[in-house]
């Protein structure tokens, strides 16, 4: 196992790239693993377009290097990488049908027609468009030419897809059900994939690991869980909408660490030291209970969440997002209660 | 960025080049020649013709035929509009095909169609002689006012069957409902939200459509006969009769005047409908025909629709394959099918000199329309090219509705221009085969324009990029990309430049050589002589233009890729 997970398969270092000197990507680098889904994460404007047009060699970077299987990719042109790119607005063909568009980069290939044919049919029956071969692409709804145009970027099997915000376009109901099958069709093929998103929710459903894009810099690199987990910096716990941030400062008190923040000081763990930003994780506090960290405030307001319940509450100045069980006693709004928390896992030092 | 502006602008030199001298230069011929005619001043010919009780008796026709038909082209169009815009049901695309047809065709053919129908010669005429064994037709339609009107609302209807049904059909029906919860009743929720919101867009299918009646010229001049005469018709009489080109230049200039206004109200009003309000995709507007009496409704609207816009093109095929003759006691009727007509077409039956063989126009028809359709894409590539590329340029929004001026010019006008202007060196053009194609290219040039930018532009950069994803070397992403999308551009625009050139009347008439005459031109004159032959050589000739126009326009609408995305 070891082995498969330390190889790589895309390498991207120090990718620089500027218009009209304007930094859209600074100093990026992550790798990609053999069959393993990236997702690379941020909000729009973070440089992740750039990004994937720089993979693909759709434009050149002004610094940085793009290797594949330790291959420097650099002057390579696009159409001989041999990667796939699913555009954000699908850039279907619009005189050519299902068939033409799927089967398209099997003919810049050379394939014989009745082995077109039989790929075509392949992948459509892989994004469950069997039989849609002669149907023009004006007539498909939204998510069918979605389905299309992943299956005209899988069709010549590249050594590498990429997705550009392939769901963005999409109605709610057609997304949730795309972000199931999605994993479904790359896993079968064992396609290694890098999919570019705004939407956390897709990157962490999809993805092993996750690029967190910010201003054309890496702001955090890890799988899932750990980013969620950890996040490093204030930017990446807003963006995953932690929002119990507060200024603090960390100070050594004796042979004890300190942070000093708004709600009162506590013991930490950390190696930072000064002026820093502490997350309270609203996951980890619990209703009366025993931590050593205690909070009083005043019930806000409440909504109930399916399997959890979020409570705000209000301590002098400072509101609180809380995520409670949903089978704990919920206080009603305006109701005084307290709050407890362990320091060691609920507070969390961030730079 | 300096560079790609220096590109833009050798772009547009041809099509400046072509529009500054064949329409800038003849329009300020006809304005020179209205100004300086005078000795005394420089207005006197002007007030002169225009206080003259015969052009205030042309002008007050003009408006009062424009105004009558566009009242009477609401009538039927409105309610098929509704049926169009709220009602889901079978045949309804291909009935809405057919309404589109009429709009399409040449004035001669339209004006064939009625005489087919209607006229002395026509079914209506003939089956009622037959069936009252009456001597001379009972009916007499053409050269009145009636057949004016008639041919106007059927030429027109496709308009506000187009423009108000896919306003309609788009409009969110939850918005009369919203009306209804609040209290109003079914009427004041009509009156008060559906109507309002509606109104710009039968306000400017309305006034697209007067500003068509207006200008019209081969519908009065074929069907209304000499006592009728719109401005169009007497600057054609003043042109061709009576050689007067000075009056004929006035007229010219107070015919650009109103249409100049008309059609910058028309802009204003267009404009206005792009405002935007929530639209709902057309399939969540639409209703099944439920009830027996919206059934019954619906069927008899749908069978004065095809009454009104099919019948006359049906009796025109059929009379082009009817042989007619008299009968025992002197009646006119009919006798059979048969392919003389056609066999006609060949074949010099006077034996006269002055006479052309209509294959001889057919074939004129075709040299010309070739002609047109190299010189219209010769002339509009380039212009469309430059909007392409750069729409949103300052030079590019000056020189747009520039571009877009030959179609605001009645044909008459254009034709008028040209005997002014190119009559003398430098453009002494009188003799030249060329001078046709070129007229009728100033009347294709904006149709051919507007079809090629956006499907250049629709060529973006993204469609490029993924052909190169899919593994196409750059020379692959021109053969299979570039080129399908701007080949199949350039068709629509050749066979649009192809059918406006072949059924082009207006300015013809004016400009055409007497010896070299066009389709349009042969059925005028074959409709204008009497004679069973004339008349059935007039129907041969107004079916193939009617088969050839309408094949061109359907071609049209298949080869048009449809915008992908729209809702």
């Amino acid at each position: 196992m070891m082995d498969t997970i330390d190889k790589t398969a895309l390498e991207v270092e120090g990718l620089t790239k500027s218009y009209d000197s304007q930094p859209a990507l600074s100093g990026v680098s992550f790798d990609v693993g053999p069959g393993r889904i990236v997702a690379v994460l941020g909000p729009s404007g973070s440089g992740k377009s750039t990004l994937l047009h720089l993979i693909a060699g759709l434009e050149q970077p002004d610094a940085g290097d793009i290797r594949w299987d330790g291959e420097d990719l650099h002057g390579v042109p696009a159409h001989e990488r041999d990667f796939g790119l699913m555009f954000q607005e699908y850039a279907l063909f619009p005189h050519l049908d299902v068939a033409g568009n799927v089967g398209f980069g099997l003919r810049m290939q050379g394939m014989l027609p009745a082995e077109q044919d039989i790929r075509i049919r392949q992948v459509l029956n892989l994004v469950d468009l069997a039989g849609y071969e002669p149907r023009q692409v004006d007539t498909l709804s939204g998510g069918e030419r979605q389905r299309v145009a992943l299956a005209r970027s899988l069709a010549p099997r590249p050594r590498l897809l990429m997705l550009d915000e392939p769901l963005g376009a999409l109605d709610r109901t057609l997304r949730e059900r795309l972000l199931l099958e999605l994993p479904r069709i790359l896993n079968e093929v064992g396609q290694t994939a890098l999919y570019v998103t705004h939407d956390q929710q897709e990157a962490f459903a999809l993805a092993d690991r996750v690029v967190l894009l910010n201003n054309g810099r890496v702001e955090q690199t890890g799988s899932p869980l750990e980013i969620y987990r950890t996040p490093h910096t204030p930017f990446v716990a807003r963006f995953l909408g932690l929002t119990n941030l507060f200024p603090a400062n960390v100070r050594q008190q004796g042979d004890e660490l300190l942070v000093e923040t708004p709600l009162g000081n506590f013991a930490a763990l950390t190696e930072l030291r000064g002026p820093v930003t502490v997350l309270l994780r609203p996951d980890r506090l619990q209703l009366g209970g025993s931590g050593s960290g205690q909070l009083r405030g005043t019930v806000v307001s409440r909504s109930f969440r399916g399997e959890m319940l979020l409570l705000r509450m209000r301590i002098d100045e400072i509101e609180l997002q809380v995520a409670l069980d949903s089978d704990d006693e919920v206080p009603p709004v305006g109701e005084q209660i307290r709050l407890t928390f362990d320091p060691a896992t609920a507070l969390q030092v961030l730079s | 960025m300096r560079h790609h502006f220096h590109t833009s602008l050798l772009l547009w030199v041809l099509p400046l080049a072509f529009l500054g001298s064949f329409f800038f230069y003849p329009l300020f011929r006809i304005f020179s020649l209205s100004f300086t005619r005078g000795q005394v001043g420089l207005l006197e010919p002007i007030v002169e013709t225009l206080r003259s009780g015969q052009t205030m008796h042309v002008l007050g026709f003009t408006l009062a035929q424009a105004l009558a038909s566009t009242l009477l082209t609401l009538l039927l169009g409105l309610p098929g509009a509704y049926l169009f815009g709220r009602y889901e049901f079978r045949g309804k695309s291909a009935l809405r095909a057919l309404s589109g047809i009429p709009f399409v065709l040449p004035t001669v053919v339209v004006a064939a169609a009625f005489t087919a129908l209607l006229g002395p010669r026509g079914w209506i005429n003939a089956a009622l002689m037959q069936f009252f064994k009456l001597g001379s037709p009972p009916i007499s339609f053409v050269n009145t006012f009636a057949a004016i009107l008639f041919a106007h609302v059927f030429y027109n209807t496709t308009i506000v069957l187009r423009m108000v049904g896919d306003f309609w059909s788009h409009l969110d029906p939850d918005l009369g409902a919203a009306a209804r919860t609040l209290g109003a009743t079914r009427w004041r929720a009509w009156v008060r939200v559906t109507l309002p919101l509606l109104a710009p867009a039968i306000l400017a299918a309305a006034l697209l459509v007067f500003i068509f009646d207006f200008t019209s010229f081969g519908v009065i001049l074929l069907l209304g006969g000499p006592r009728f005469a719109t401005l169009e018709v007497e600057i054609y009489y003043q042109t061709v009769s009576l050689f007067n080109l000075p009056t004929a230049a006035v007229l010219s200039l107070l015919q650009l005047a109103c249409t100049l206004g008309l059609t910058i109200l028309y802009t204003r009003l267009s404009n206005k409908l792009s405002r935007p309000i929530t639209l709902r995709s057309a399939h969540l507007t639409q209703n099944r025909l439920r009830t027996w009496k919206v059934r019954l409704a619906a069927g008899l609207l749908i069978l004065i629709l095809l009454t009104v816009l099919v019948l006359p093109l049906a009796a025109l095929g059929l009379r082009s394959f009817t042989r007619y003759g008299s009968a025992p006691r002197g009646e006119q009727v009919v006798q059979g099918w048969t392919l003389a007509n056609y066999r006609q077409l060949a074949q010099d039956p006077q034996g006269s000199i002055f006479y052309v063989p209509p294959a001889f126009a057919i074939r004129n028809s075709l040299v010309y329309a070739l002609a047109t359709v190299l010189l219209s894409l010769l002339i509009g590539a380039p212009a469309a090219w430059a909007l392409a590329r750069d729409g949103h340029s300052r030079l590019a929004r000056w020189l747009d509705p520039l571009l877009m001026l030959p179609l605001g010019t009645s044909a008459v006008t254009l034709g008028l221009g040209f005997i002014i202007a190119l009559d003398r060196p430098p453009l002494d053009l009188r003799a030249s085969p060329l001078l046709l194609p070129i007229a009728h290219t100033l009347v294709a040039f904006p149709f051919v324009v507007r079809s090629l930018v956006p499907a250049l532009a629709s060529i973006k950069p993204d469609l490029r990029q993924a052909a190169a994803m899919l593994g196409a070397t750059p020379r692959q992403v021109l053969r299979f990309i570039d080129l399908p999308l701007v080949g199949r551009a350039l068709l629509v625009s050749a066979v649009f430049a192809f059918t406006i050139s072949i059924g082009e009347f207006g300015a013809t008439a004016l400009i055409a050589r007497p010896e070299y005459p066009t389709v349009p031109i042969a059925i005028f004159r074959f409709l204008s002589r009497p004679g069973a032959i004339n008349f059935g050589q007039a129907m041969a000739l107004s079916t193939i233009l009617m088969v050839v126009t309408a094949a061109g326009m359907l071609a049209i609408e298949r080869l048009r890729l449809a915008e992908v995305g729209e809702f």
